[in-house]
Formats: C-alpha cells, sequence, structure tokens
C-alpha cells in the first residue's frame, strides 16, 4: 500500500467513515516496520486497540465458570435456597391446613353433646337470667361507692395549687449562687483580708 | 437452548463481554464478576434465547445494563491511582512486551472520553463490530454512532498529539 493511499484511508477513519475492512488494513499497516515518520503519531492508536483486543478474563475465572456451567445444574446459585425456602413454606401451609381441617372434622370444635347438668333449657334460661340480674344489681351499689371518689378528685386539684409554691422556691434558689461568687481582689499588689 | 449449544454459542462470548465490561468498570474482577452474572441471566432464560435474532447482541445489551445498574447503584469508585507503573505492573505478562508508554496514552485518552464514545469506540475498533450491531447495542442510531466514533478518534488524535508536543518541549 502506497502512502498515499494510507494517508486517505486515515482521513477516512478519523471521519468515522472506513469500513471494517479498510480499518483492517491500517491495523496490519501500522504493525509493520515501515511507516514513515510523518505518520508514526497515529501508530500507538492501532497498537492500543489490537493490544486491547487481546484482553481476556484470568485464567481462574475461566475454570470457575466451567465448574459453575460444566453439570448445568449449579449454575444458578441463589435459585436453589429460593426454591427450598418456596418448599419449606408451601409444605407447611399444606400441613397447617391439613391440620385445622382434620381438627375440625373430629369435631373438637363443634361439640356434639351439650353441656354441664341442665335437662330443661328453659329452666336453664331463668336461671342465669336471675344470677344475672343479682350480679348487675350488687355491681351497681358499688358503683354508688364509688362516686364518693369524686370529692378526692376536687381535693387533689386544690393541691395542684401548690406547684406555684414550687416555683417561687425555685427563684428563691437563684441567692444560692451568690454566695457562690468569691471576692475578687481588683488591685493585683494587694491581697484582700 | 440446550447446555452444549449453550457452551457452544454463548460461553465463546466471554472475552468480548469481559473487556466490554472492563471498559465499563475498569477493574477487571468487577467486570468478571458481571460477565458471570451475564451467563446466569442468559442460562436461566436458555429456553426462550432461539427467539432472539442475535443471542450475542442480547448477552452485550445485557451485560451494558449491568454495569450501567452497577455504576448508579453503587457510586462505583474509580481506581484513586491509576499511573503508568501501576498499571504496568498489573498487565498480564504477554501483554507486557506489546504495551509501549504511547498506547499507555492512548488508553489515558479513551479514557478521558464520554463514556459512550469510549463504549462505541470499544466496539467498533477493538472488537470489530459493524455499525448496524453497535447501534443494536448502544440502543442508538447508525448515524449518531458514526458521529461519536468520529469525535472519539479524532479526539484521541488531538489527545496524545498535544501530549507528545508537551513531551517535545520538556525534553
Amino acid at each position: 500500500m502506497t502512502t498515499k493511499e494510507i494517508e486517505a484511508l486515515l482521513a477516512k477513519y478519523y471521519e468515522g467513515e472506513t469500513s471494517l475492512r479498510e480499518e483492517h488494513l491500517l491495523k496490519e499497516y501500522f504493525e509493520g516496520d515501515e511507516v514513515p515518520a510523518h505518520l508514526l503519531e497515529h501508530k500507538p492508536i492501532f497498537g492500543f486497540v489490537s493490544v486491547e483486543a487481546k484482553t481476556t478474563p484470568s485464567p481462574e475465572f475461566e475454570t470457575s465458570l466451567q465448574d459453575k456451567l460444566g453439570n448445568g445444574r449449579t449454575v444458578s446459585m441463589n435459585p436453589p435456597i429460593k426454591r427450598l425456602v418456596l418448599t419449606l413454606s408451601l409444605a407447611t401451609s399444606i400441613i397447617l391446613i391439613a391440620g385445622l381441617v382434620t381438627l375440625f372434622r373430629l369435631g373438637i370444635f363443634s361439640p356434639s353433646q351439650p353441656y354441664g347438668t341442665i335437662t330443661d333449657p328453659q329452666l336453664a334460661y331463668t336461671e342465669t337470667r336471675k344470677a344475672l340480674y343479682l350480679v348487675s344489681s350488687k355491681f351497681n351499689i358499688g358503683l354508688d361507692q364509688m362516686q364518693q371518689l369524686e370529692t378526692f378528685n376536687t381535693g387533689l386539684n386544690r393541691a395542684q395549687q401548690l406547684q406555684s409554691f414550687r416555683t417561687g422556691l425555685d427563684e428563691m434558689n437563684k441567692f444560692n449562687q451568690l454566695e457562690q461568687y468569691q471576692p475578687i481582689s481588683i488591685n493585683p499588689g494587694r491581697t484582700l483580708k | 437452548m440446550n447446555l452444549q449449544e449453550f457452551t457452544s454459542k454463548v460461553i465463546p462470548l466471554k472475552n468480548k463481554l469481559f473487556r466490554f465490561a472492563k471498559r465499563y468498570l475498569e477493574r477487571p474482577e468487577e467486570a468478571e464478576d458481571i460477565v458471570q452474572e451475564v451467563f446466569i441471566k442468559l442460562w436461566v432464560r436458555r429456553d426462550k434465547l432461539d427467539e432472539y435474532r442475535s443471542v450475542e447482541a442480547l448477552a452485550m445489551i445485557t451485560t451494558k445494563n449491568m454495569c450501567l445498574d452497577k455504576i448508579k447503584t453503587k457510586r462505583y469508585p474509580v481506581d484513586p491511582i491509576d499511573d503508568h507503573r501501576r498499571f504496568m505492573e498489573n498487565l498480564p505478562e504477554e501483554q507486557k512486551k506489546d504495551y509501549s508508554e504511547e498506547m499507555y496514552k492512548v488508553r489515558q485518552a479513551m479514557k478521558s472520553l464520554p463514556q459512550q464514545q469510549q463504549m462505541i469506540m470499544q466496539l467498533r475498533d477493538i472488537e470489530g463490530y459493524d455499525f448496524e450491531s453497535i447501534a443494536e447495542i448502544m440502543e442508538m442510531n447508525e448515524n449518531a454512532i458514526r458521529v461519536n466514533l468520529s469525535r472519539a478518534r479524532k479526539r484521541i488524535r488531538e489527545l496524545i498529539t498535544t501530549s507528545r508536543i508537551y513531551d517535545y518541549q520538556r525534553n
């Protein structure tokens, strides 16, 4: 290739108009030793791209990749754990539901026999009514006595006023600070007696 | 898609995906993590992969999106110390002899470009994709790709030329 042709290709190259084949020619040309001095400034660019194209991952990467892909199954490292969690939670919920269904079926929660000793429902009803009535009447008596606590509350409100006494006391405390001040001698030559 | 197909069609993309992710994230370890996650994502969706016109484009887009997410959510820290000496130390043995100081300057110039331009240049000049594929991966139109590619190339030339002049004046 003549120098003229190379110069023309270079101009095209910098405009982004060369084809891949032409770029290949340029790389080959600049790898050679017959590059004239005025074109030497372009040499490192083509040298750089050629060397960069040879960069590969480390050998350790290759082996670890082969290990991971080698048997096809271990290729994904996270999914097995996710799958295990999913399976376990699925199993747990199935057992839980099945358990509850069996318990209901066995009739643990719905007693078929009536409780206690009653035989006549009507009698049981009136007795229960009586008992509840008794409780509510006694309850009300107790409530009346509770009302007296109200007077205690008013007393408590008055006691609140003592609070203002406390604030007054806090003010007084400031006088205490006065005692902390030491007499200062204004004239450093003479000591205070 | 079964394991055989996956191993023969998808896994060989690892180098391209790695370089693409590394261009975004800079740290090789982070790039490797992303590529691994991309493969896992694709493997999980292996039954649907045949529906895509190009699995390669899908893999590249997935890589791009995961890198962008990573940068966004974690306030991804850029390497604070990135001088020539350190860079050379971390370079694999087989690349050391090829990587001249001038080429390192090209790298630094590329790093200073807007992210999108870096990626377009990565896809075109380093990976050799056609404009149609780049447009698909970057989700831009072909014309915008061309314009950005031209800007990126010109800017790099400009940056390394000024650095040469600076070196010349200094010596």
